[in-house]
């Protein structure tokens, strides 16, 4: 990141804090920093094998409480520093201002104002804004949400001199529980338009049977990118979900400036894929629950491919539990999609324990039906442990990972975490 | 129309949308989730202690059973308030953050019960998943920032 970059955002997060200073100084304040120092070896550009030690900072900041503050402040971000200074790096960002934002919060009138970089959810928006954004409800039928900045996801492309987004959903409550939602989303890039799309959402429930699903149109390319629905059904400790899902790549992948590679590729075809399927999740007790899914992908041009997985899960009261899953893919040219998943994994709280109050691992094992650079297995193990290292609010942990399989011979990585959490209240 | 037109636009219909929503009286959900949930590793339920549905949340839409991790877009579609009332933003970041440079199975090595896509020798899987279906690499993967963790191999 540019100094000049870091310092709008560093100045903007300042100013932000400046004006939510007055209600700070009479509400909670809390922090949550993870520092995390990991260790693994790659091949440079200079050095075969090196040795790589990226430390990491994620810093969240939070001022007030909503629904007991109106006004509060929230903001988030990391940065990582390569302890071992090589060049393994240097073509990647070294952090992010993930979120900052001041926000407004009217909880009896159901207003949401904020004021800042924001990740917006409404509709087809899914985006990083630094901008405006206000929800409000009109009436118990209608809620309206509108959003307005530079989209963040460009901000490196051709820089930000003409780049604006805007968009919002407007939704219908028709009666309990029936939801329908219409929502609009421009991009626009250096001055032209990067990503215009409108959709449809809904969510209808009749007694335990819920239908929920989305259908997007891609203004640019002229065409409907995607169609999703599922009908959702609880009886007694079972839940069923049968989805139906079908995409034209033209108009799903093209999204202009606001894309990259490999989905660019996509883009330029004019495939169609749906994909449908059946998952049922079932809990035997409160303690043991199983998931089964199935899935069939269905191109226009390409291979048809199914996929099927059945997971298996124990809880107990504490955070302890063992679990399992195991999965199967087929289809494809020369056994090009077929493989084979298993993976087994456990975690226990351990009390009383000297070194460790928490331990877990994981073991996953692959098998591919068409070798990949010559091998057809993959194994991956992880352990992590954890402690508090006196007061409750300061954790350690510490976890080793192992990987073998077509990119790695034999992969050891490492971290060490500290994460600590701060409240004046 | 000039971008100061524009502005002086959007802050007029900013102010029509907040003195009308003001004069509404709306049931709000609440800002957190009234009673504190210990699941230990345990996902959420809401139908072990709400019916399907009521006036105001569709509970069976969001009950996080085994598929959660890849079917709750709908339910953050329509109604993100109710995420909101038990998650901060810093927790879907994980994830969904503009440009997060570690997996979250790399993040959170000590949490192996949450569905997290990316574990083990994902580098070998992507491809087949790829294959098979690349709309759900797209979803947090489709912007240039997002895709930066592509850009090595794929350019």
């Amino acid at each position: 990141m540019k100094v000049s970059k870091l310092l709008v955002v560093f100045s903007t997060v300042v100013f932000l804090f400046t004006i939510s200073f007055t209600e700070a100084r009479a509400a909670n304040i809390s922090i949550r920093s993870e520092t995390m120092v990991r260790f693994f070896e790659r091949d440079t550009t200079s050095k075969t094998d090196a040795l790589i030690v990226p430390a990491y900072e994620y810093l969240q900041f939070d001022v007030g409480e909503p629904g007991v503050n109106p006004l509060t402040f929230h903001a988030n971000g990391w940065g990582r520093l390569d302890l071992t200074d090589n060049d393994y790096f240097d073509d990647q960002a070294d952090g992010e201002l993930l979120y900052g934002y001041l926000q407004y919060l009217y909880a009896e009138k159901g207003i949401i104002t904020r004021l800042g970089r924001m990740s917006v959810v409404a509709g087809v928006a899914n985006e990083s804004l630094d901008g405006v954004y206000l929800k409000a409800s009109f009436s118990p039928a209608i809620d309206l949400s509108v959003f307005a900045g530079l989209p963040v996801s460009l901000s490196d492309t051709n820089g930000r001199s003409g780049d604006f987004s805007y968009g919002g959903r407007l939704g219908f409550r028709l009666a309990a529980s029936q939801n329908i939602g219409v929502s609009y989303k421009m991009i626009r890039n250096d001055s032209t338009d990067a990503e215009e799309m409108v959709g449809l959402d809904f969510g209808l429930s009749f007694n335990k049977l819920l239908f929920t699903g989305a259908s997007s149109y891609n203004f640019v390319t002229d065409g409907f990118a995607e169609h999703s629905y599922e009908a959702l059904f609880g009886y007694a400790k079972t839940h069923f979900n049968l989805f139906y899902q079908l995409y034209a790549f033209e108009d799903y992948f093209g999204t202009g400036d606001n894309n990259a590679n490999p989905f660019r590729i996509l883009a330029q075809t004019s495939e169609k894929l749906s994909s449908y399927g059946l998952d049922i999740s079932h809990n035997f007790t409160d303690f043991v629950e199983a998931g089964f899914k199935l899935a069939r992908n269905d191109y226009d041009q390409g291979d048809a491919s199914n996929y099927g997985a059945l997971t298996v899960a124990w809880h107990g009261e504490d955070l302890t539990g063992i679990g399992g899953e195991f999965g199967v893919s087929r289809g494809g040219e020369n056994d090009r999609n077929d493989m084979l998943l298993a993976r087994i994994y456990g975690y226990k709280e351990i009390t009383g324990g000297m070194l460790l109050d928490r331990l877990s691992c994981d073991l996953l094992y692959a098998k591919y039906g068409d070798p990949i650079y010559d091998e057809d297995t993959s194994i991956f193990f992880s352990i992590a442990g954890s402690r508090k290292i006196k007061i409750d609010n300061l954790r350690l942990k510490v976890s080793a990972d192992y990987e073998r399989g077509p990119f790695f011979d034999n992969d050891f990585r490492g971290m060490v975490s500290l994460i600590y959490l701060y409240s004046n209240q | 129309m000039s971008l100061y037109l524009k502005l002086k636009s959007g802050i007029f219909l900013l102010l029509l949308i907040m003195t009308l929503a003001a004069c509404a009286t709306v049931y709000q959900l609440p800002a957190k989730h009234p009673e504190e949930l210990d699941l230990g590793g345990r996902l959420p339920i809401c139908t072990d202690c709400h019916e399907s549905r009521d006036d105001n949340i569709t509970y069976e839409l969001f009950s996080h059973i085994k598929t959660w991790s890849t079917n709750h877009r709908f339910a953050a579609q329509q109604q993100e308030q109710v995420c909101n009332m038990c998650h901060q933003q810093s927790y879907c970041n994980d994830c969904h953050g503009v440009q997060v440079e570690l997996k979250p199975s790399d993040k959170n090595p000590d949490q192996p019960y949450r569905q997290m896509p990316h574990r083990g020798d994902f580098l070998s899987r992507h491809a087949i998943e790829g294959r098979m279906n690349p709309t759900s690499c797209f979803r947090c993967h489709g912007n240039p920032k997002t895709a930066q963790t592509c850009a090595p191999c794929h350019g």
